[in-house]
């Protein structure tokens, strides 16, 4: 779930994608608006996200 | 429009008898605003047997199950979010179809028992409305971790509906609101608010002169048709038809009695009514840490506090660290030492012995170069001053400002007589511009929409182009201040006379405000990153594609033609006419443009008034190519360049004028 920063509203992925419906890019871009009032914010960072699964499988493995 | 049916309730009035209401029972519909735990009650009504489907020509999801109520088969309906029973979103308007269609013979409120001042004007409007309403106060376990009390037979009492406590995720409460569904009362018609003198004698003329049956009470037909309620207004202009005129001439007067739009007069009498049932129904244990909080959150609201704050935000966050640190120390290391003496050397110097076509390295490493231009400024210009801004904006994300700046610039467009809901683009126009342009089709009407996408255009700087223009600017607060102050000068007047020269309706602006909180840290740095690699991956391409456009242009002669076209124009403005290259930059990317600036002023050869007058026209400067394009598609070819064409000149024209201004007042920067 995401959590809007403007008007605080939780959304997931599933309903992104009703919302880029008018944009060009078709929501292949690399941010997320809000279906409630349109703020974007970008996509968590691929970085941080393979980061954050190497730390759990490590912890596993430990 | 699809027409609404209003039909008198059945079993509703107070000659029902409650064992005919009860046994008549067979529809609960569940209504409140989004993120209470609607779906949760839902499946625990409904054992999650749901049948999900679109409210008929609508996109919106409704959700229906069966449920049994002491032996009874009923029909438990989730109903889109809603704020207001005055509906502003698709979703608000599937939500009041149901309630007023369907006719559910209990109107089930789930609010958030930590947000009930938020919530409670809704549950006032059901009311108002004579429906059969339960209110739910959910997540009753996050209150009273908040250290809040909620004395709920006192809020019966002072509502006069039944009231029950819950917690739906672990089940808590769940029978009782169970067993006071089932044994609910029909409704008794109760006037929970008063709305002032004038509002109340206008209810009392339309119900007065209404003659059809509606299925909610007069009186809240009465207020919609005040509220100007397009829905409502049509039904009752094909039930009442020779009474129609006189409704709408008592709708008229009582309009021109106020300077506020009565939706906005009806809300406030709702909201002071919620807060005086609430003072005597809540008590807080933690009153010295919410009160702080909360006078810290109207404080961020009131325009001349708000106005201070946002200064103070303004000069610490983006001037001292995004200007003076971001801009400053890091842009002149990476940029003077890293790019300036180890990777551009290497690489010219690699250039020059392995390649031997000049045209092939000055697309690489010449003046227009993908290295020494393109990603010079992306990672040594540009990357800097993003990461830190990006750093500063996640901060102000994660505390809650950020809605409490939207609040704070819809009193200064009230103010200017501009519509509130322009708050949202103009707020993410200071990310993207691009965006925000493509965020005006929410917007009501086209009048509305064409002011929005020019006020974007001109005078809303994107965070990239903002950042950048804070770095050039940081070495004197004075530069910055006229800047500011240019720049809010024109968009108050652009805003008022744009306002005037389309006249139109404004409507009000509603926002939920979620509460104040202390930024974590791990949200902040997940955030930054997040907005770093968004830059690199669709921000960098261009810097890239840029430079080879310019490395084209100067190869074929393009580039300079138009160069020499704009140098008289930029020197007319009192600007040399080295930064007509920066201003062509801008047509690219905004932020590219003004790195251009930066790297004329590091050179010297941009400083004192030039240096703010260029940083002012090219912040009101034509838009970018990509927002130009997004102008082209959503407003028309021909409005797009009428734009377009107005910040060309507009933008020169201030330029000239603050030029005139401070040379004549020997201004020193």
């Amino acid at each position: 779930m995401i959590k809007c920063p403007l008007c605080g509203y939780e959304y997931n992925e599933d309903q992104i994608q009703s919302v880029c419906q008018g944009c060009p890019l078709h929501g292949k871009c690399s941010l997320v608006k809000c279906p409630n009032c349109g703020y974007e914010v970008p996509r968590q960072s691929r970085l941080l996200k393979a980061l954050r699964m190497l730390r759990r499988k490590r912890d596993e493995s430990e | 429009m699809t027409k609404l049916k209003l039909f008198r309730r059945q079993g509703t009035s107070q000659k029902t008898g409650e064992t005919e209401f009860q046994e008549s029972l067979v529809k609960i519909a569940i209504v409140g605003n989004p993120n209470v735990g609607k779906s949760v009650v839902f499946n625990r009504l409904t054992g999650r047997h749901a049948v999900i489907s679109n409210y008929p020509g609508t996109t919106v999801d409704v959700s229906r199950g069966k449920a049994n109520l002491d032996g009874r088969q009923v029909e438990i309906i989730d109903t889109p979010g809603m704020y207001s029973f005055l509906p502003l979103t698709e979703e608000e308007r599937v939500a009041r179809k149901i309630i007023l269609e369907e006719e559910p013979e209990v109107v089930l409120h789930v609010v958030d028992a930590k947000n009930l001042e938020r919530m409670l004007p809704l549950t006032i409007q059901l009311i108002e409305a004579g429906l059969p309403v339960v209110l739910e106060l959910n997540m009753m376990d996050e209150a009273e971790s908040n250290g809040l009390e909620i004395d709920i037979t006192r809020l019966e009492h002072e509502i006069g509906i039944p009231v029950v406590a819950t917690v739906a995720v672990t089940g808590r409460g769940m029978d009782t609101l169970w067993q006071t569904i089932a044994s609910a009362r029909p409704p008794r018609w109760q006037t929970p608010v008063q709305h002032g003198e004038v509002v109340e004698a206008a209810l009392h003329r339309i119900t007065g002169i209404l003659r059809g049956n509606y299925n909610i009470s007069n009186r809240s037909i009465g207020l919609f048709l005040l509220e100007e309620d397009r829905e409502i207004t049509e039904h009752v202009r094909e039930k009442e038809e020779a009474n129609f005129d006189s409704i709408r001439e008592v709708v008229i007067q009582t309009r021109d009695a106020y300077s506020q739009p009565l939706s906005y007069v009806i809300t406030l009498s709702h909201q002071q009514r919620v807060k005086d049932i609430l003072g005597d129904v809540i008590a807080s244990h933690d009153k010295v840490r919410q009160g702080f909080a909360e006078k810290l959150s109207r404080a961020m609201m009131h325009p001349l506090s708000g106005g201070l704050i946002f200064l103070f935000v303004t000069f610490v966050g983006l001037y001292l660290f995004v200007g003076v640190f971001g801009a400053g120390i890091l842009v002149d290391f990476i940029e003077g030492t890293v790019f300036g003496q180890w990777i551009n050397p290497w690489l010219t110097d690699i250039s020059t012995r392995f390649i031997p076509w000049e045209i092939a390295r000055d697309l690489l490493v010449g003046d227009y170069g993908i290295f020494t231009l393109g990603l010079t400024y992306a990672f040594a210009i540009v990357l800097p001053i993003v990461g830190t801004f990006s750093l500063v904006f996640a901060i102000i994300e994660d505390s809650g400002y950020l809605p409490r700046l939207a609040m704070l610039i819809d009193r200064l467009f009230k103010f200017i007589g501009l519509n509130g809901r322009a708050v949202i683009p103009i707020v993410l126009g200071f990310g993207c511009d691009t965006m925000a342009t493509i965020v005006t089709r929410t917007q009501e009407t086209k009048r509305e929409r064409v002011i929005t996408t020019l006020l974007l255009a001109l005078a809303i700087p994107c965070s990239a182009q903002l950042g950048v223009i804070f770095g050039i600017l940081s070495g004197s607060t004075a530069a910055l201040f006229i800047w500011i102050g240019t720049l809010i000068l024109v968009f108050l007047l652009v805003g008022s006379l744009a306002a005037r020269v389309l006249p139109g309706e404004r409507a009000s602006f509603y926002m939920e405000v979620p509460p104040l909180r202390l930024p974590r840290i791990s949200n902040v740095l997940s955030k930054t990153a997040s907005r770093l690699e968004w830059y690199l991956v669709e921000v960098l391409p261009m810097f890239i594609i840029a430079s080879v456009v310019l490395w084209l242009g100067e190869l074929t002669g393009v580039f300079s033609y138009i160069i020499s076209g704009l140098e008289p124009v930029v020197e007319s403005i009192g600007v040399p006419g080295d930064a007509a290259v920066a201003f062509f930059y801008g047509f690219f990317r905004r932020d590219f443009g003004a790195a251009g600036l930066y790297d004329l002023h590091s050179a010297g050869i941009l400083t004192g008034i030039p240096l703010v007058v260029s940083a002012v026209t090219i912040t009101l400067f034509v838009p970018c190519i990509a927002q130009f394009l997004v102008m082209v598609r959503e407003r028309g070819i021909r409005t797009a360049l009428s734009i377009a064409l107005f910040i060309f000149l507009f933008a020169f024209l201030v330029g000239y004028v603050l030029n005139w201004i401070l040379t004549g007042l020997g201004v020193t920067i």
